[in-house]
């Protein structure tokens, strides 16, 4: 302490009458400032944000499916603000300063109002980092476009943590509290979000009580679902932000035995907590209902009428396909296809179309069924009909399922990769081009297979055993582009790792199925080769792409003849007929129905 | 002139207990201690001048106003003071950051003057030099002083200071001391206190709490008065004093009847207190000689 004459002159400094409300303001700023410098919500920021880079890490993102992930990548810091804003709620009491702070002109209740304008700090990240992100998945080159509902449902999310976490600190302030919370939450949420986890036994009707749900099924699917409404949810979210507002500035004039406190009166705060819970129960009651029969019959629609309803366009004579809001991936497709005929020695006699489909794997069952039903999430009330399971089924085994495609089909489904993965799509569709170049069928059979390891599926149709056009389709896959050939060299790779040679997965006799070397990226054609006529290619490639374009085009129409043999393609090329793998025999099931051979 | 509190039957229970029992009081501009033993009512008197405890019973007022009224504890709470005899401190804080916030929680909403206030109460109570510190690195006495400085913020009109001193080196209480001498002469400053010492150093009056009751209002000096011609010094302890301890020169101080021998010596405020707080057998009658 000093040893001045007299204390400074200070009396200019009393507080102006009416500055109350400015007063809240500047401590809202103040607790805004010191939530946003909080390492908790800087990490859940961080997080968040590395959340968002890692999974659209190497994808083409559909904006239907990043609007709501975004607002999910947001929960974690969500959690952290809750978290932060417990401690800041309850600092007075845990730090033992209520006496003090009692005496201030500020009343509890209007601190907790500053809490919750402090709420802004970590809005304000919130808004930076789905603003980051928003323009990181833009820079991947999205389909269609962010729905600006969605996006502020993930803000609002924040928003909904922080107004928890001040009610929470209001009523209870050992920090213990906030991450208890957290953890029920955060497994409910995890479990809602994990569609492999266990799922929490609530029925799909009581789901929309919990605060976020993410439909699983929305990014296989040709646009955005209206199983849950943007505006419902926003409500939703909005009003049980409300509540918990009201509840934090409840508690705050409760636990002081004010009910009106300076500042904040208790009419406003009822009248607000009256109108959160009735837009809550709106909101609660539109979630709670599933989406109407002319929602789930347009989705059907959408998807069993593709002709119908996709947008063709044609470029180099090839026509492509595709649904609202893909047209930016024709280009994409356009650059496989362009480079498996850019290889022929003659233009094909027939145009080609490529089509885009709903991939029938996502809906297909452990069972080998296709029910879309049985795909729904509890909080996902989506609930597809059974001609969307027998259609996508039919997509797999019917070359004429859906009018004007080629035959046989070429389809691509809505996934591309923008990545280090893009290779393996690309190999995908330029395998089915291949196939078309080749008469091969894109199409297959399905067959039940039984294995030592139980039964199990297996999509097979004839197979080309033996004939040159097989090796030459895998060769033209394999070099259209350079993503195509390393796709392919790194798949044979993998599975020469795993013990299998090109690809002996299944063992019958006279040949050797195995599967597409797209490896489960983009369409599932499951497209199968044998392994002579992989090793054949094999061998083309290590070719120079010269000598192997002179000895296709000396007879071409010929070579893609089945009674073209690999011997003969061997021959013109010059080099020995690569020996196949060795048959696995303990593979081979006798029971298997024994395959035709392509004509 | 209207007195800076008026108290009249006041009155507080925690349950069975009764804290304050039909206290009547007035306080004016200058310095008041209230002294008393633990448990007799201080910090809940204070608690309930600052506000932040409401009486069962009794009429209050402070500062002209009501504050069982919201309108007019709001007025108390904008020309108040308060520093409480436990309080918590936000470890995480800096000094000038919690001083800021103290001081925006006191409505002092002009960045400029809110910035000019903080550092003059910081240079008031010493602590400039650690502005920029966060709270858990103080000492024990330095956040005392902080609290000071948190209630001095906005130049209040009434002080209340519940044990200012606790925990303070003796230096720094001579700081204190000079600090409230440096008031404004207007400014009211209750405080609670056990130094008798600190009473008698700047406090223009004093009361003495006991059993939740005021048994004595007046001057330090009225207070010694309270002990004249019982202080007695003597070379022997007697055994029928009713209180005697041998000073520091080996001379023995009783308090009571005179022994034989000794010599008659000038009460303090500290002997009037003894002798109010029924310490000495056979004075409690002593007790009502509140004026």
């Amino acid at each position: 302490m000093t040893a001045a004459a007299g204390l400074a002159p200070a009396a200019a400094v009393r507080a102006a009458p009416g500055g109350a409300r400015l007063a809240v303001l500047l401590a809202g700023r103040a607790e805004a400032i010191r939530l946003l410098r909080n390492p908790l919500v800087l990490l859940g920021a961080v997080a968040s944000a590395a959340l968002v880079g890692w999974n659209s890490w190497g994808t083409v993102p559909k904006w239907w499916v990043w609007d709501v992930q975004l607002g999910s990548s947001l929960l974690v810091l969500a959690a952290t603000t809750l978290l932060a804003c417990q401690l800041a709620a309850a600092r007075v009491r845990r730090d033992g300063a209520t006496a003090l702070y009692e005496s201030y002109p500020l009343s509890a209740t209007t601190r907790a109002a500053a809490h919750l304008i402090g709420l802004a700090g970590p809005l304000l990240l919130a808004v930076v980092v789905e603003g980051a992100a928003v323009a990181w998945l833009d820079f991947l080159g999205p389909v269609g476009s962010p729905r600006l509902g969605v996006l502020a449902q993930g803000l609002l999310l924040v928003v909904l943590g922080g107004a928890l976490g001040t009610a929470l600190g209001g009523a209870l302030p050992n920090p213990a509290a906030a991450v208890f919370t957290i953890v029920v939450l955060g497994v409910i949420e995890w479990d809602l979000l994990n569609p492999f986890g266990v799922q929490v036994a609530v029925a799909p009707g009581t789901a929309w009580f919990f605060p976020w749900t993410q439909p699983v099924l929305s990014g296989f699917l040709p646009g955005p679902i209206a199983a849950i409404p943007p505006a419902a949810h926003l409500a939703w979210l909005a009003a049980l932000s409300g509540v918990a507002a009201c509840a934090g500035l409840c508690l705050a004039s409760w636990r002081t035995g004010r009910l009106a406190g300076a500042g904040v009166g208790s009419r406003p705060v009822a009248v607000a907590l009256a109108a959160c819970v009735a837009a809550g129960g709106w909101s609660g009651w539109t979630l709670g209902h599933p989406p109407t029969a002319s929602v789930t019959a347009g989705l059907a629609y959408t998807i069993t009428h593709p002709a119908q309803t996709e947008q063709c366009q044609t470029q180099q004579g090839v026509r492509y396909c595709a649904y609202p809001g893909f047209g930016a991936d024709v280009a994409r497709w356009a650059a496989v296809v362009n480079g498996v005929l850019g290889l022929l020695p003659a233009p094909p006699a027939a145009r080609l179309t490529v089509r885009q489909v709903v991939d029938g794997a996502v809906f297909q069952t452990a069972t080998g069924e296709f029910d879309p039903a049985a795909q729904g999430q509890p909080g996902q009330t989506l609930k597809l009909p059974k001609e969307v399971g027998r259609f996508v089924a039919a997509e797999g085994t019917d070359p004429a399922l859906i009018p004007g495609s080629s035959s046989p089909p070429v389809y691509v489904d809505l996934d591309w990769s923008a990545g280090g993965t893009v290779g393996r799509y690309q190999l995908g569709l330029a395998e089915q081009t291949a196939w078309w170049v080749a008469g091969l069928p894109t199409t297959q059979r399905i067959v039940y297979d039984t294995t030592p390891e139980g039964t199990d599926l297996l999509s097979s149709s004839c197979v080309p055993v033996g004939q040159a056009r097989e090796a030459i389709a895998i060769w033209l896959s394999a070099s259209a582009t350079p993503g195509t050939r390393a796709a392919f060299l790194a798949g044979e790779a993998e599975l020469a790792r795993l013990g299998v040679a090109f690809v002996p997965l299944r063992t019958t006799a006279g040949w050797v199925a195995g599967q597409g070397g797209a490896f489960i990226a983009g369409y599932q054609a499951s497209l199968q080769a044998t392994a002579q006529g992989g090793a054949l290619a094999d061998a083309m490639l290590r070719l120079p792409r010269q000598r192997v374009e002179a000895a296709l085009a000396t007879d071409w129409p010929g070579w893609l003849r089945a009674a073209a043999t690999d011997q003969q393609l061997a021959a013109a090329l010059r080099i020995p007929l690569p020996p196949a793998p060795a048959v696995d025999k303990s593979m081979i099931d006798p029971r298997q129905p024994v395959q035709p051979v392509c004509r | 002139m209207e007195p800076t509190i008026m108290i009249e039957g006041l009155t507080r229970r925690y349950g069975a207990t009764i804290a304050l029992d039909q206290i009547d009081l007035a306080v004016s501009a200058g310095i008041t201690g209230i002294l008393g033993p633990n448990g007799a009512g201080k910090t809940t008197l204070l608690a309930i001048l600052a506000t932040v405890a409401e009486p069962d019973a009794g009429r209050l007022r402070v500062l002209g106003q009501d504050p069982r009224e919201r309108a007019g504890r709001l007025r108390i709470r904008r020309s108040l003071g308060y520093l409480p005899q436990e309080l918590g401190y936000h470890r995480h804080f800096t000094v000038a950051a919690f001083l800021d916030y103290v001081a925006i929680l006191k409505e002092i909403t002009d960045a400029r003057q809110r910035h000019a206030e903080v550092a003059r109460v910081l240079a008031e109570v010493g602590l400039a030099d650690v502005a920029g510190k966060r709270i858990r690195t103080l000492s024990g006495g330095m956040r005392r002083r902080l609290g000071m400085a948190q209630a001095l913020l906005g130049d209040p009109r009434l002080l209340v200071f519940d044990e200012p001193t606790a925990g303070l080196d003796p230096e720094q209480r001579l700081r204190f001391r000079e600090l409230l001498s440096r008031l404004p002469g207007d400014r009211t400053v209750v405080l609670s206190t056990h130094q008798v010492d600190d009473v008698t150093a700047v406090c223009s009056s004093v009361v003495v709490i006991l059993g939740g009751k005021a048994r004595f209002t007046g001057t330090p000096a009225e207070l010694a008065d309270l002990a004249a011609g019982r202080v007695w010094s003597a070379q022997a302890r007697d055994a029928a004093a009713d209180l005697s301890w041998r000073g520091g020169d080996g001379s023995w101080r009783h308090i009571g009847t005179a022994p034989p021998g000794a010599t008659l010596v000038k009460a303090t405020a500290e002997d009037g207190y003894l002798t109010l707080t029924g310490a000495l057998d056979g004075l409690a009658g002593l007790a009502g000689a509140s004026r």
